[in-house]
């Protein structure tokens, strides 16, 4: 899977084998896309809450469940694998 | 299974087809090159399994299934080149290049076809499905003809620089629109003509995407698929062009 950024949006796209157990091409929004730039970077849960909460000024605790939501949903379709902090 | 090869040039770029069937050859005999004369180092060919089950599902021969099978590795091919084949009408209206794009079914080639009967030899095709767009600097874009014309088979062999892209959606009203690009990024996407082998080719191919975004005008045009519909286009694009 590929996270490419074009004018300005988020795509995961699978490539190779991928495209068998994956669609082609999903939009993400800037929120989404952020994420899983952070975690493509390694970065573990806690941290990407921390660093959102700083991007768009927001109290952590308002913003954990979604985050976590979100990444649950990323890991239970296989676009992540489990991060750590969880 | 013996292999037969000959030299393709696509948008002067030179590529080996490597062809398993007999008559897979016959839609790229305009644009082959003598290998003598070539210094080509990348080979191209159809995966057999592919080959077989578009074969099957297509009810066709295994030579026109080898044929449109070499549409996505040559697609891929291209993109390393700021190269892409893309899936459109594109035709020369007025002496200015346009490619007219949307999903099979939508209405690509009637538009062209209202077109020409409105204008005659002001509206000409380059490429009745899939030409090649070629980024030749930052901001401009060719288009050049390809072996992949479509059922019709509308084919020419002019090359000119694209001066715009026209998505079509089908609907009961005629409408042209300049819409925000970033609505446009998916629909462009989804008409470059490549297998995503890798990673790798899915970035060329998403910065051919950016490139065409940013520097070509695209406009979004619903219609209802009659010559008035092509009238109301071709005056647009006249307006558009002063």
């Amino acid at each position: 899977m590929s996270l490419e950024r074009v004018c300005g949006t988020y795509l995961l796209i699978a490539s190779g084998d991928a495209l068998q157990r994956f669609e082609y091409v999903r939009v993400l929004n800037d929120t989404g896309g952020e994420i899983m730039a952070m975690a493509a970077e390694g970065k573990d849960t806690e941290d990407v809450i921390h660093e959102i909460s700083i991007l768009y000024e927001m109290d952590e605790e308002d913003i954990r469940p979604g985050i976590r939501s979100f990444i649950d949903e990323m890991e239970t379709i296989g676009y992540l694998l489990p991060m750590k902090g969880e | 299974m013996n292999t037969k090869e000959i030299v393709v040039v696509l948008a002067e770029t030179e590529m080996a087809f490597r062809l398993h069937f007999a008559g897979t050859e016959m839609p790229f005999l305009c644009y082959e090159r003598e290998r003598e004369r070539t210094s080509v180092r990348t080979y191209v060919k159809a995966d057999l399994k592919k080959v077989y089950e578009y074969k099957k599902e297509n009810r066709c021969s295994e030579w026109y299934a080898e044929y449109c099978c070499l549409m996505n590795e040559a697609g891929n091919v291209l993109l390393q080149s700021d190269r892409v084949l893309f899936h459109g009408v594109a035709m020369i209206y007025k002496g200015r290049g346009y490619v007219l794009t949307a999903p099979s079914g939508t209405g690509k080639t009637t538009q062209f076809r209202n077109l020409h009967a409105i204008y005659g030899e002001e509206c000409r095709i380059i490429s009745g499905d899939k030409p090649v767009l070629r980024r030749m600097s930052e901001d401009e874009f060719w288009i050049y003809p390809s072996p992949w014309n479509g059922k019709e088979n509308w084919a020419g062999n002019e090359i000119i620089r694209l001066h715009a892209v026209v998505w079509l959606e089908q609907g009961n009203k005629n409408l042209i629109e300049k819409p925000d690009i970033s609505d446009m990024v998916l629909p462009c996407l989804s008409q470059i003509i490549y297998s995503a082998p890798d990673p790798r080719t899915v970035h060329e191919a998403c910065r051919m995407t950016e490139w065409l975004l940013r520097h070509v005008p695209i406009y979004k045009f619903t219609n209802t698929g009659d010559l008035q519909s092509s009238k109301m286009l071709g005056d647009f694009l006249d307006r558009e062009a002063e």
